[in-house]
C-alpha cells in the first residue's frame, strides 16, 4: 500500500510539473502581450515593461525563473495591477472554496435523497416528480439558476415584505444561500440520477430481498443496507463534481458578485496578465491534483476491492 | 426537452430583466451613497493609472492643482491661484497652505514636481509618459535619457543605461520646478489652451514620496488600502479587491464644509441583470444600464438619465488592404451601412449618429458646430453610394464580386449584433460581402498595433478637452494610427495646430484636418456614444461628463 501512495504522490508531482510547463507554453500561444492598451505606449516604455516583468527573456529561461521562485512560494506580481499573485489567491480562493464546499454538500445530499427517494418511489408520482427535477438541473446553465433565484427569491419576496436574502454579495449567512445552491443545481441533478439507478440496482439484489423476509422495516433496509452500498458509484464521481463545482464558478460568482477566485482568473486570461494566468493556473491545478490525490488514497480505505499492483481487482 | 426548458428558463430571464422597475427607494443611512463602478480599477497609482474606472475612484480621493466644474472648466484646486507668462508658456502655481496627505504629510509643491518626475521617468513604466512628455519643456529628452539602454535598438548598439547624474542633469533641464514649498512652475513647449483643465487629469495629481518609499516601490505603491494615500475630499477606508471600495470624509480637506456625503461605497457589480435587481431593492444609489435595459425602462415610464461620455465610435480601415485603399470604397462603406439605423437597433439609447469625428463633448459642442455637418448620410437610396463602391473598386481592378473584407471586433453578444447589422447592412444596401471575426478586447488591440486586419470597430475616447486628443491620432505613424493612412497636409495642419496660439487660426487648421478625413475616410465614423444611468431620486447634484464619468464631491441626499 505504501508503494500504491508514493506513486500516486510522485504522479501527482509530475501532472503539476507538467502543468506549469503547459501552461507556461500556452500563454506564449496568446497573441500580444500584456501591455498592448487602447492607447499606444512608446517601444521604450515597452521594453522597459517587458524587462521588469521578466519577458524579454527565451520561454525556457523564463520558465526555469518562474519554477525556482515557484518552490519559494512566490508566483510573482500581477502585470495589469502590480499585486501580489499570492496574495490575490489568499484572497479570493476561500471565497470559492466556501462557495464550491457549500454546493457540493447541497449537491450530495440534495442528490442522495432525491435520487434515493425517485428510486424507492420508482414509477410512481414521485419519482416522476425528481427526476423531472434531476433533468431540469442538468438542463439549465448554473447562470440562468442564479439570474431566476435573484429575480424571484431576492428581489420578489421584498416586495411581499420577506426581506432575507440579498440581491449580492457574500457577507451575511443569508447572502451565502442562493449562490450555493444555483451551483448546486446542476451537479445534483447528475448525483441524484446516478444515486436512482444505483439504488434500483441494490434493492433489485438478493440481500434486500433477504433483509425483506427477514421482516426489517423499510426504513431500516433503505438507510441500514440499500443507501449505504448504493452510494459507493457516487463517491466515486464527487472527486470530478468536486472539481467543476471549485473551477465552475465563475459565472455564479459574477451573477451574485462574489469577490472569488474565478473573476480574478477569467479577468487575467482576457487581459494577458501572464503571471495571473500562471499562478491561477497552479493553484487550480495543484489543488485539484492533490484533491484528487487524496479521493485515491481515501478510496484504498474505503473499499478494500481496490488493488495496490496496477493489476485487475480481485 | 432539454431545448424546451432552456428555452422556457432563458424567456423567464429575460422577462426578469424586463419587467417592473420600482423608482429606488434607498435604504441609505444618513449621507451615505453605494453606487457601482461596474469593475474593478486596475491601478490607483495617479502616475500609473489610465481607465476611466481608476479616474473615478482617483477623482475623490485625490486632488490635483486645478479640479473641474461642472461645465469641465479648470478651477481651483491644491492651486488657489496661478498665474501665466506673456507668451503663455510659463505657469506659476501657488500651493494652497495648510493641506495635508492622508498620512499627515504636508502637500507642497515638491509633490508635484514629484509625481512629474516619476510620469516622465521611462524606467517607471508610465503608459501615458509619451502622451504628456512633449507639452511639458524637457519632458520628452528627460524621458529619452531615463530610457537609453532599453530598447533593442540600445542594447544591440550596446548603448548604457543612463547614470544617476546624466538623470539628474536631464531632469534639472526640464521646466518643471519648485520655487518654493508652495510655489510651483511649469513651463509649457506651446500656449496649449487647453493645458489648464488638462491638468486636472490624474496623471498629474501629486505622490507624496514617503507613502511610495514606506509601500517599497512605486509598483507596490497604492495597490492596497493600507499603502494608499490621498488628499482628496474623501478618504478610502477599505478596498475588498473585486468587491468594494468605501471612502469616507475627508475631515482634513480644506473644503470638508462644502462635502456633504458622509461616504460613498464604490461596488463593482459587473452583471447588468444583478445591477438593476440591486437598484430596485434600493440598495444601489446610482447603476449604468444596458441599451436593452434602457430601451425597456423608458417604455415603463421609469426615469433614466444619460450623458454623452466624449467617445466618438468608427470602423477603421486598413488602408493598406487591396480594395481598402480606395477612398470611394471607404466612403461608400461608411456611409451605406446606415448609421441612424445602426445606433437605432445596436445602441438602443441617445448615442448619436456622428456628422464629423470629434464628438460634441469636446468644448461644449463649439468645435463640433463649426466643423458641421462633413457626411451626407442617404436614409433609403444606396444606388449612388453603389456606384461609388463600383467606380473605387474598378480602379484598383475588382468588383463586387471579388472584392470582400473581414470586419473584425471584439467579443460578446452585444458587438454579436453590431456586426450581424453591419454585416447585413453593407450586403443589403451596396450588395457587399462582409465576414465578421470576433476575438478578445487584448487580442483585438494586438492584431491593430500589428496592423493584421481588414476593417475593426473600434472607439476613442477623450483624454483633454480640445479637439487634438482626437484629430492626432491619425497623423502618419502615429502609435495609435493603425490604418497605415497617410496624409501630408493632415500631418502638417496638426503640427501647426500644436503650437498655434491664436485660438480662431488653430480651430481653422483642426477643421481642416476634419474635412480631410470626411474625405478620404481613413476611419468610417458611425456615433458618438450616450452613456444610460439610474440615479436614487434623492441623490443629487451628482456631476457626469465627458471628463468626469462620475463626481460625486458636490453631491447631496435631498430631505423628503
Amino acid at each position: 500500500m505504501a508503494k500504491y501512495i508514493l506513486k500516486r504522490i510522485v504522479y501527482a508531482l509530475a501532472t503539476i510539473f507538467l502543468l506549469i510547463f503547459v501552461t507556461f507554453l500556452m500563454m506564449q500561444l496568446l497573441p500580444g502581450d500584456p501591455f498592448t492598451g487602447d492607447k499606444a505606449i512608446s517601444e521604450v516604455t515597452k521594453q522597459i515593461l517587458m524587462e521588469k516583468y521578466g519577458l524579454d527573456k527565451s520561454v525556457l529561461e523564463q520558465f526555469w525563473i518562474y519554477f525556482k521562485n515557484v518552490l519559494q512560494g512566490d508566483l510573482g506580481v500581477s502585470t495589469q495591477t502590480g499585486r501580489e499573485v499570492t496574495r490575490i489567491i489568499s484572497e479570493s480562493f476561500p471565497y470559492s472554496f466556501e462557495l464550491g464546499m457549500r454546493a457540493l454538500l447541497i449537491a450530495t445530499v440534495g442528490g442522495i435523497t432525491l435520487g434515493s427517494y425517485a428510486a424507492i418511489r420508482r414509477g410512481r408520482m414521485g419519482d416522476t416528480v425528481a427526476m423531472l427535477i434531476s433533468v431540469v438541473g442538468v438542463s439549465v446553465p448554473s447562470f440562468i439558476v442564479a439570474a431566476l433565484l435573484q429575480y424571484f427569491v431576492a428581489l420578489k419576496l421584498r416586495t411581499i415584505g420577506i426581506n432575507i436574502f440579498p440581491i449580492s454579495g457574500w457577507t451575511t449567512e443569508f447572502s451565502k444561500w442562493l449562490p450555493s445552491i444555483a451551483l448546486s443545481f446542476g451537479s445534483m441533478a447528475t448525483i441524484s440520477r446516478l444515486m436512482r439507478t444505483s439504488m434500483l440496482d441494490v434493492l433489485s439484489s438478493d440481500y434486500i430481498k433477504t433483509a425483506k423476509a427477514k421482516g426489517l422495516s423499510e426504513k431500516d433496509i433503505v438507510i441500514k443496507h440499500a443507501v449505504r452500498n448504493a452510494i459507493m458509484p457516487v463517491i466515486t464521481v464527487l472527486g470530478p463534481i468536486a472539481a467543476s463545482v471549485l473551477t465552475g464558478a465563475f459565472v455564479v460568482e459574477k451573477v451574485f458578485n462574489i469577490p472569488g477566485m474565478g473573476k480574478f482568473f477569467i479577468n487575467s486570461i482576457t487581459q494577458n496578465d501572464y503571471t495571473m494566468i500562471a499562478g491561477s493556473a497552479l493553484f487550480y491545478g495543484a489543488f485539484l491534483v492533490f484533491a484528487t490525490l487524496i479521493v485515491d488514497i481515501l478510496y484504498v480505505f474505503i473499499d478494500p476491492r481496490v488493488n495496490f499492483t496496477g493489476g485487475k481487482g480481485d | 426537452m432539454k431545448k424546451f426548458l432552456t428555452t422556457l428558463a432563458c424567456f423567464a430571464l429575460l422577462l426578469s430583466s424586463l419587467t417592473g422597475c420600482t423608482s429606488a427607494s434607498s435604504q441609505r443611512d444618513g449621507s451615505d451613497i453605494v453606487v457601482n463602478l461596474s469593475s474593478e480599477p486596475s491601478k490607483l497609482n495617479s502616475v500609473l493609472a489610465t481607465g476611466s474606472v481608476d479616474g473615478n475612484v482617483l477623482r475623490h480621493t485625490m486632488l490635483g492643482l486645478v479640479g473641474l466644474d461642472e461645465n469641465d472648466e479648470a478651477e481651483a484646486g491644491c492651486a488657489e491661484s496661478w498665474t501665466v507668462s506673456e507668451d503663455g508658456l510659463v505657469y506659476t502655481f501657488n500651493i494652497r497652505e495648510g493641506m495635508t496627505w492622508t498620512n499627515g504629510e504636508a502637500v507642497t509643491a515638491h509633490d508635484f514636481t514629484y509625481a512629474l518626475s516619476l510620469l516622465f521617468d521611462a524606467r517607471s513604466g508610465a503608459s501615458y509618459a509619451m502622451t504628456w512628455a512633449p507639452i511639458f519643456e524637457g519632458a520628452t529628452e528627460f524621458f529619452t535619457v531615463t530610457g537609453q539602454g532599453y530598447s533593442e535598438e540600445d542594447v544591440d548598439a550596446g548603448v548604457e543605461k543612463a547614470t544617476d547624474a546624466q538623470v539628474t542633469d536631464a531632469w534639472q533641464a526640464t521646466g518643471i520646478k519648485a520655487v518654493d514649498d508652495y510655489t510651483l512652475e511649469l513651463t509649457i513647449t506651446a500656449p496649449y489652451t487647453y493645458f489648464e483643465s488638462l491638468l486636472a487629469f490624474m496623471n498629474f495629481y501629486p505622490v507624496n514620496q514617503v507613502a511610495v518609499e514606506a509601500a517599497g516601490s512605486l509598483d507596490s505603491y497604492a495597490t492596497e488600502v493600507e499603502n494608499f494615500v490621498g488628499n482628496g475630499p474623501f478618504v478610502m477606508t477599505a478596498w475588498n479587491h473585486e468587491d468594494s471600495i468605501v471612502l469616507e470624509k475627508n475631515e482634513t480637506y480644506f473644503n470638508v464644509d462644502n462635502i456633504q456625503l458622509d461616504s460613498i461605497t464604490f461596488k463593482m457589480i459587473s452583471d447588468s441583470n444583478t445591477w438593476l435587481n440591486e437598484f430596485n431593492a434600493g440598495t444601489l444609489d446610482m447603476t449604468g444600464i444596458s441599451g436593452e435595459q434602457y430601451q425597456s425602462l423608458a417604455e415603463q415610464g421609469v426615469t433614466t438619465y444619460n450623458y454623452n461620455d466624449g467617445s466618438a465610435w468608427y470602423l477603421e480601415f486598413n488602408t493598406a488592404v487591396e480594395g481598402l485603399s480606395n477612398a470611394k470604397v471607404r466612403e461608400a462603406i461608411t456611409l451605406g451601412l446606415n448609421a441612424a439605423k445602426y445606433v437605432e437597433l445596436t445602441e438602443k439609447n441617445a448615442s448619436v449618429v456622428a456628422t464629423s469625428f470629434t464628438p460634441p463633448a469636446i468644448l461644449n459642442g463649439e468645435f463640433q458646430e463649426e466643423v458641421g455637418v462633413l457626411m451626407d448620410r442617404p436614409e433609403d437610396d444606396y444606388s449612388e453610394l453603389k456606384a461609388l463602391l463600383e467606380e473605387g473598386l474598378a480602379e484598383e481592378g475588382l468588383t463586387l464580386d471579388t472584392f470582400s473584407f473581414t470586419l473584425m471586433a471584439d467579443e460578446g453578444d452585444t458587438t454579436k449584433i453590431r456586426c450581424e447589422y453591419i454585416q447585413e447592412a453593407l450586403n443589403s444596401n451596396l450588395g457587399l460581402t462582409v465576414n465578421v471575426e470576433q476575438i478578445t478586447y487584448q487580442t483585438r488591440l494586438s492584431r491593430m498595433t500589428a496592423k493584421d486586419y481588414d476593417v475593426v470597430l473600434a472607439g476613442w475616447g477623450p483624454d483633454y478637452n480640445d479637439p487634438m486628443t482626437f484629430m492626432d491620432l491619425w497623423v502618419t505613424g502615429g502609435g495609435n494610427n493603425h490604418t497605415n493612412w497617410s496624409n501630408e497636409r493632415y500631418d502638417e495642419l496638426i503640427s501647426l495646430a500644436y503650437v498655434e496660439g491664436d485660438a480662431d487660426t488653430r480651430t481653422a487648421y483642426l477643421i481642416e484636418a476634419e474635412e480631410i478625413l470626411a474625405t478620404e475616410y481613413p476611419i468610417g465614423m458611425t456615433h458618438w456614444r450616450a452613456r444610460d444611468y439610474l440615479l436614487a431620486d434623492d441623490l443629487k447634484g451628482v456631476v457626469r461628463t465627458a471628463f468626469q464619468d462620475m463626481d460625486f464631491t458636490g453631491a447631496y441626499i435631498e430631505a423628503e
